[in-house]
């Protein structure tokens, strides 16, 4: 191996990345060039506050119990259950198309069943346009326990943790959602919070 | 209290050991009773994974609240999907794809905020570091996630997850969804702009250091 290729190779050889027989090459190489070992020993030098970092990584007080009070938050709360349910097929998690078909479907199927013609007009938009609602829709919707249908098209929640402590998300712009969740009626809230701030409305349900 | 040694079923060469084999049947049978909703088997693989799944984040986003709130996503999103889980694949390998790929969500949209910074959305500030994370290591961690910060997306996350996770150049392959080649193509750039950055970073201070 001469200099050139040995300075390609000192990237991935200092990460211990490089293939075995590659590898060994370098080493001798190294062993017996000084302007190539300084460069590997500066490369080294620069890697290693990462490497540092890396062996300190104490575990992030609170937060198992912070994502657990999440996850059973999202198990006890249907509508979060849809809302955050990741959009099958998307690599990218995304969870707002899913929710917004669930939803649809839900609001037009308890929509007929409940409020009767209350709620006619989404019902029939929905049923133009069929999408398959989630296995979480559908458990809600075959269980009927909420007894309106939720005008979800423009809830966005910036993270489960920002709706589970009900703080305003910190990006703004976005609408947001908030539930009390320690109260065992649930009475959850969907306002938009740009640009009609005082516009507001009420989502209930029972459990 | 630390987190256990990273990944010794992600080392590159190592074969699976019978120890290896048995953490994995264990693990499957925690989502297979997750899968049937018993929450205190997914309790168990939030205990397992969640400090390692904030690290991650970390490394990708460089600030403590929006990490805690990337695995509280992530676990959430894969309670969600948990019934679709592949038993071919590692739990870890499918929970880290989630973790990045809401990290480097929430990196565009702190772009998006930069952006548009003139109209008067203010963009959070990154914290650095915390007491949480340990006196002493904050100032160095926050010099290392400024340099990374620096960094294009793609560069940072084989970054983050080989050099702050120790995470094989294989498992990120499967991680980001390309191919081994390419990783160790990025994993090489990468390490050279951080070298760079981190060598300007030290004339610069040294030069101030010089001039006071």
């Amino acid at each position: 191996l001469n200099c050139i290729r040995v300075r390609e190779a000192l990237p991935l050889y200092v990460g211990g990345d490089l293939d075995p027989s590659l590898e060994s090459q370098v080493a001798e190489h190294l062993k017996s060039c000084s302007p190539c070992f300084r460069v590997a020993a500066s490369f080294r030098a620069a890697l290693a506050p990462l490497r540092r970092l890396a062996a300190d990584r104490p575990t992030p007080e609170g937060l198992e119990a912070d994502v657990l009070a999440a996850v059973d938050a999202v198990r006890r709360d249907p509508v979060l259950a849809v809302a955050l349910a990741p959009n099958r097929g998307s690599r990218r998690y995304g969870f707002e198309p899913a929710a917004l078909a669930a939803l649809l479907l839900l609001g037009a199927g308890l929509g007929f069943a409940f409020l009767g013609s209350h709620r006619g007009a989404g019902g029939s938009e929905a049923g133009a346009r069929p999408i398959a609602p989630t296995p979480a829709a559908t458990r809600i919707a075959d269980s009927g326990r909420f007894g309106a249908s939720v005008p979800l098209r423009h809830v966005r929640y910036e993270t489960p943790r920002d709706l589970y402590r009900g703080v305003p998300p910190r990006t703004g712009g976005a609408v947001e959602a908030s539930f009390d969740l320690n109260d065992e009626e649930f009475a959850g809230r969907v306002r938009r919070s740009q640009p009609d701030a005082a516009a507001g409305t009420q989502v209930q349900g029972d459990r | 209290m630390s987190i256990p040694p990273l990944h010794r079923m992600l080392s590159r060469q190592a074969p699976a050991t019978p120890e290896q084999v048995e953490e994995r049947q264990v693990e499957h049978d925690w989502i297979r009773a997750a899968q049937r909703g018993d929450a205190d088997a997914f309790a168990e693989l939030v205990r397992l994974y969640h400090a390692r799944a904030y690290w991650v984040a970390y490394g990708l986003l460089g600030d403590e609240e929006d990490s805690r709130d990337v695995v509280q996503e992530a676990f959430i999103r894969v309670l969600g999907a948990l019934e679709r889980f592949d038993f071919g694949q590692s739990f870890y390998t499918w929970l880290y794809r989630i973790v990045v790929n809401l990290a480097i969500d929430r990196l565009r949209r702190r772009n998006k905020a930069r952006a548009t910074a003139l109209d008067g959305i203010a963009e959070p500030e990154a914290d650095g570091d915390s007491p949480a994370h340990g006196v002493e290591s904050a100032e160095l961690r926050r010099e290392v996630h400024a340099v990374l910060a620096t960094l294009p997306d793609k560069y940072r996350t084989v970054m983050a997850l080989r050099e702050l996770n120790g995470v094989s150049c294989k498992e990120i392959a499967r991680i980001v969804h390309c191919s081994h080649a390419t990783v160790r193509w990025r994993l090489h750039v990468a390490r050279k702009f951080f070298k760079e950055a981190w060598e300007r970073r030290e004339r610069q201070r040294e030069g101030l250091g010089g001039a006071s």
